[in-house]
């Protein structure tokens, strides 16, 4: 019986996971030389301030731009590795959530893939050229000496944040453990399920 | 009676994740797309899912006429084509919708201004600090990025409002790692900004978290002591010019309740 019903449950969430969504983006520009253009329109569709598309199919996106270049996009929680411990008396089961970033993997027809995290509450993410003419003036150029003047002790404190980087060892951000929601979702069933299974 | 606890606890586990996933599937009505290019092209049907109760859009229950998205701000008339679509990967039936917007956003005035005009403004007026600290802080060298942040400040601290670190982070500092590589240049700047914008009371910033991804990119922890002192140096001048140029005195008090 509760074998059937985890089965069941395994079987429900099958169909929300076949699910992938096409969408357009009108902004991306070459697939190739600006493939995060691709990832970022993912993300704001799914994650941004005004999402368009539901997280239970945005776990892996094809997203489109005008000249029909299409990238798979997939975006995916990063776990903590310290998630919620449910203590059973005889196991115990640790349930990883989310740490707050989110990878983004954006690979062309082509193959090539690029890989960036972003918190997962960023604004929306840049996509597209800048809007001329907002673009960045000269290399130097330089603000009226008064308006300097009131900004220099701001300037002098960011240039030291800036300034040096210092790492204690190498970065562990490759090692980290990820899940589209919904494999998240079908993983722990399945884990379910096995553990039935073994009773 | 043990066996039974743990029995119980996996069929509630299961009954949980099932109630998620059939919550989803209520979810998958088609609704607007918000994209005007590709809305004004009646040929173009546009087919997206989106979760119900989502506080972004909330469509009037009309399949066959036009709809107005009333509670979103740029506000948007949608209407359901006659045709239904079949999505060709999973078989679902789709119910394409377009959406025109009865407005056009208006274009932020600042953005035509050109750089000396804002650099003249950008003393007293918050609009002016924000755009050219925007323009300078996507440049090269870290001079000029130093004064887009630095202006960028002069901005929330003359408005009070964070929104202008969000727009930074948007525009240059929203990458945590790229290709396995950790960009610790972003995420001191985010923890800047977070920092700040936490203490004027915007939630959406979480400084906690970006501290624990430096940790974990193993950044040297006095480093980050050096960027909290320095914040806190940036925060207390942000409260005097603010008093100096509007009377204001919130970030003082925000920084005295900190």
């Amino acid at each position: 019986m509760l074998r059937t019903i985890a089965l069941l449950a395994l079987l429900i969430s099958g169909p929300a996971w076949a699910q992938l969504a096409e969408i357009t983006c009108n902004d991306c520009r070459d697939v190739y030389t600006y493939p995060k253009d691709f990832g970022n329109y993912a993300f704001n569709q799914v994650l941004g301030s005004q999402p368009t598309v539901s997280l239970a199919v945005g776990g892996r996106l094809i997203v489109k731009n005008n000249q029909n270049q299409k990238a798979v996009v997939d975006l995916a929680y990063v776990l903590s590795s310290t998630g919620i411990t449910l203590d059973f008396g005889i196991f115990s089961l640790l349930l990883p959530v989310p740490a707050g970033e989110v990878q983004v993997l954006v690979q062309d027809p082509r193959g090539n893939r690029t890989k960036y995290f972003v918190l997962t509450n960023s604004p929306d993410l840049k996509v597209g050229a800048d809007k001329p003419p907002a673009t960045p003036p000269s290399p130097t150029y330089q603000p009226p000496p008064e308006l300097m003047a009131a900004l220099s002790a701001e300037i002098a404190l960011i240039e030291d944040i800036l300034a040096s980087i210092e790492v204690t060892g190498v970065g562990i951000l490759d090692v980290q453990i990820f899940a589209n929601p919904v494999f998240l979702n079908l993983g722990i069933i399945s884990f379910l399920l096995g553990m039935l299974g073994s009773m | 009676m043990k066996h039974s606890w743990t029995i119980l606890s996996v069929l509630v586990l299961t009954a949980g994740f099932v109630a998620w996933q059939l919550w989803y599937d209520d979810g998958g009505s088609i609704t607007a797309e918000p994209d005007a290019q590709v809305a004004a092209d009646p040929a173009t049907p546009v087919e997206t899912l989106q979760k119900s109760g989502s506080s972004q859009s909330k469509l009037a229950k009309n399949d066959f006429g036009p709809t107005v998205e009333a509670e979103q701000a740029g506000a948007t008339v949608c209407e359901s084509g006659t045709a239904f679509a079949t999505d060709p990967e999973t078989g679902s039936v789709l119910l394409p919708r377009r959406c025109v917007p009865i407005y056009p956003p208006a274009p932020d005035p600042y953005s035509t201004w050109d750089n000396d005009s804002l650099a003249a403004a950008a003393y007293n007026d918050p609009g002016a600090a924000q755009e050219l600290g925007l323009r300078l802080l996507r440049s090269d060298t870290t001079e000029q990025e130093a004064m887009g942040v630095a202006l960028l400040i002069r901005s929330v601290a003359i408005s009070g409002d964070p929104e202008a670190f969000r727009k930074a982070i948007s525009a240059r500092y929203s990458e945590t790692a790229s290709n396995g590589i950790p960009q610790i240049r972003n995420l001191k700047q985010q923890l800047v900004f977070s920092i700040i914008g936490r203490t004027l009371g915007d939630n959406r910033f979480e400084p906690a978290l970006v501290e624990s991804i430096l940790l974990r990119a193993q950044i040297n922890p006095s480093e980050i002591d050096r960027v909290r002192t320095n914040t806190h140096a940036i925060l207390e001048n942000m409260a005097s010019l603010q008093t100096e140029m509007t009377g204001d005195t919130s970030i003082r008090r925000a920084l005295d309740n900190a």
